[in-house]
C-alpha cells in the first residue's frame, strides 16, 4: 500500500460521497476528515516483511 | 418485597449452590427478580423485554427438577438477563428495527449454553438501536448514564435485579457499564464465546461479554458460555475454561500502563488508581509502571477504519446512507459512520488488519515481565445525562482480541462508582480472572446501591 496524504485522502473520498450521495456531502464532512487522517497514518506504517502475506 | 433472596450477598454461586442444596428454589428466585424489578425498573429502565410469565413457568419446570435431584447443569435455577442484540427463542430482538416485533424462533449459541446450564432468561436488556439512546439509567444516580452499549445489563446488574448478565463488547460496550454501575464486566479473548446468533456489529471486533458481581461469579459464568461454537468458525480455538478460580501461585505482577489512556482522564480517577495499585503493592504484588511503545496509538487508527469498513457490509443499504456525521460531545472526534466507511478503498481496511495482526505480535511482549496491565476503563465515573460514555480507553483491546476486565475500586466524590481495567494477552483469559481474582480481594466489593425511595 502506498503511503497517501491526507489531503489527497480527503480528495478521493470527497469524490466517491458525491457519486454515492450527491453533489452536497457536506453533512458527512467531519467524518471524511476524521477517515482521511486514519488512511494517511495507516498507509504509513511500515508492515515488516514477514507480515507481507498475512491478513490479519 | 425485595430482599428475601440477597442477590448482592450471593451473586451467581450463591444462588446456584442455594437451589442445588434446596434452600432455595427457582421459583422464589424468579419472584424475587420480578419484585426487584418491580422497585427499580421504573428509575433505571433497564429492561428492552420482559417475559416474567415465562421466567416464572420456566422456575416452576427447574424447581421440580431440583426437588428430584435433577439440576442440568452449573446455573441451576439462576436469573440472566440478555443484551438485546443476542437472540432468544420467543423474544423480539430490537436490534432488528423498532418496527419489527416478531419473536425469534431459536436462541443465539450463549443463551442455549446458559440455559443448557440450568439459566432462567428473564427479558433482554436495553441498549442503542439505530444510535437511539436507551432511556436507561444508572442505579447509583439516576441523572447519570449506566454507560453502553450493553446499558441495561449493567444497570439490572448494579441494581441487583439479576444476579448476572450477557452483555457484549466491540468498542468497550461491556466493560465500561460495568464499572459506571460499581460491578465486574469481562471481555473474554476474541472467539472464547461463540457469536452465532448475535447481531453483528463489526464480526472481527464483536466480544460477547459478562457482567457480574463477583469475579468468581464471571469466572463460573465463562465456563459454561466459552468454548468452540459451530456455528461461528471464528471461535475454533476457544477454550473451556474452568469453573472455579484457584489461587494464583504467588501474587500478580501488574504492570501500570501511565502512557496513551490519560489525555481526558480525569485527576480524581487518576488519583484513585494510584492509590489502588499502591493497595495492591502493599498486599504483596509487584508493581511497576509501563509506558507503552508510541506505536500503541495505532490500535485507535486501526479500530475505526475496521470498524467502519465491517459496519459498511453488515448494515442495509438504506440505513447506511441515512448515517450523517456527528463529533461526539465526550471525545471532540468525528465518528465514522456506515455510510463513510462505505467510501473507503478495499486496500486501507486490509491495511488496517495487517496492522492489527503486527500489534497483536508485538505488544504481547509488554506482559513480558507482567501477568496483567492496569489501567483506567473510562476517563472517570458515569457522565450526566444522554451519553453512554467514552469507549476510547477499552477499543484497543477490542481491536486486539486480548481478554479485558473491570474490577469497582471505590467512589468518586459524587457517589458514583470508579474502576480499573486489568488485561492480559490473547487467550491469557484464566490467568486475567486469577489476577483479577486476587485484586478484587485486595478492593472488597461496593455495596449494592440503596433502594429508590417511593
Amino acid at each position: 500500500l502506498e503511503a497517501i496524504s491526507k489531503e489527497d485522502a480527503l480528495a478521493l473520498l470527497r469524490s466517491e460521497a458525491v457519486q454515492r450521495y450527491g453533489a452536497d456531502a457536506s453533512w458527512l464532512e467531519d467524518s471524511l476528515v476524521q477517515l482521511a487522517q486514519d488512511m494517511e497514518t495507516i498507509s504509513a506504517v511500515a508492515i515488516p516483511d514477514w507480515m507481507l502475506g498475512e491478513l490479519g | 418485597m425485595v430482599g428475601v433472596v440477597a442477590f448482592d450477598e450471593l451473586g451467581v454461586i450463591g444462588v446456584a449452590e442455594g437451589v442445588a442444596s434446596g434452600e432455595l428454589t427457582p421459583t422464589v428466585v424468579v419472584e424475587e427478580v420480578c419484585s426487584r424489578i418491580g422497585t427499580w425498573e421504573d428509575r433505571i429502565h433497564a429492561w428492552s423485554y420482559l417475559d416474567l410469565d415465562g421466567a416464572r413457568m420456566e422456575a416452576e419446570r427447574l424447581a421440580d427438577e431440583a426437588a428430584s435431584s435433577r439440576l442440568r447443569g452449573p446455573l441451576h435455577g439462576v436469573p440472566i438477563g440478555i443484551k438485546d442484540e443476542f437472540f432468544v427463542s420467543g423474544m423480539p430482538t430490537g436490534m432488528r428495527g423498532s418496527d419489527v416485533t416478531e419473536l425469534e424462533s431459536s436462541d443465539s449459541t450463549a443463551v442455549a449454553r446458559l440455559r443448557s446450564a440450568g439459566a432462567v432468561i428473564v427479558g433482554k436488556t436495553h441498549m442503542p438501536v439505530n444510535n437511539v439512546l436507551p432511556p436507561t439509567r444508572n442505579p447509583w444516580n439516576q441523572e447519570h448514564t449506566a454507560g453502553g452499549s450493553s446499558s441495561g445489563s449493567g444497570a439490572a446488574v448494579g441494581a441487583r435485579v439479576v444476579p448476572a448478565a450477557l452483555g457484549e463488547q466491540t468498542g468497550g460496550s461491556n466493560l465500561r457499564p460495568a464499572a459506571y454501575c460499581g460491578i465486574v464486566g469481562m471481555k473474554p479473548s476474541y472467539g472464547q464465546i461463540g457469536r452465532y446468533g448475535c447481531f453483528p456489529f463489526a464480526w472481527s471486533l464483536d466480544h460477547p461479554g459478562v457482567i457480574a458481581l463477583t469475579v468468581a461469579d464471571v469466572a463460573l459464568m465463562l465456563s459454561v458460555l466459552a468454548g468452540p461454537d459451530p456455528r461461528d468458525s471464528t471461535s475454533r480455538g476457544a477454550q473451556a475454561t474452568p469453573a472455579t478460580v484457584a489461587a494464583m501461585d504467588a501474587p500478580p505482577r501488574v504492570g501500570f500502563v501511565r502512557s496513551h489512556f490519560y489525555d481526558r482522564t480525569e485527576p480524581e480517577l487518576v488519583s484513585a488508581l494510584e492509590q489502588a495499585v499502591d493497595r495492591l503493592g502493599d498486599a504483596g504484588a509487584t508493581t511497576k509502571d509501563v509506558m507503552l511503545p508510541e506505536y500503541f496509538a495505532l490500535t485507535w487508527t486501526s479500530h475505526r477504519l475496521i470498524g467502519a469498513a465491517e459496519r459498511t457490509l453488515i448494515q442495509p443499504t438504506a440505513t447506511v446512507s441515512g448515517q450523517r456525521s456527528s463529533i461526539s460531545p465526550v471525545t471532540g472526534r468525528a465518528n465514522i459512520p456506515a455510510s463513510v466507511g462505505a467510501l473507503m478503498p478495499v486496500p486501507y481496511y486490509l491495511q488496517a488488519r495487517r496492522v492489527r495482526r503486527w500489534l497483536q505480535q508485538e505488544l504481547t511482549s509488554c506482559w513480558d515481565e507482567y501477568d496483567v496491565l492496569a489501567m483506567p476503563v473510562a476517563p472517570g465515573p458515569a457522565p450526566r445525562g444522554m451519553t453512554t460514555g467514552d469507549a476510547s480507553l477499552l477499543s484497543p483491546w477490542s481491536l486486539l482480541g486480548f481478554p479485558s476486565i473491570s474490577l469497582p475500586i471505590g467512589f468518586a466524590t459524587n457517589g458514583l462508582p470508579l474502576a480499573i481495567q486489568l488485561v492480559a494477552p490473547l487467550g491469557m483469559d484464566y490467568q486475567l480472572l486469577q489476577a483479577a481474582s486476587w485484586a478484587e480481594a485486595v478492593f472488597g466489593r461496593l455495596p449494592e446501591p440503596p433502594l429508590p425511595a417511593d
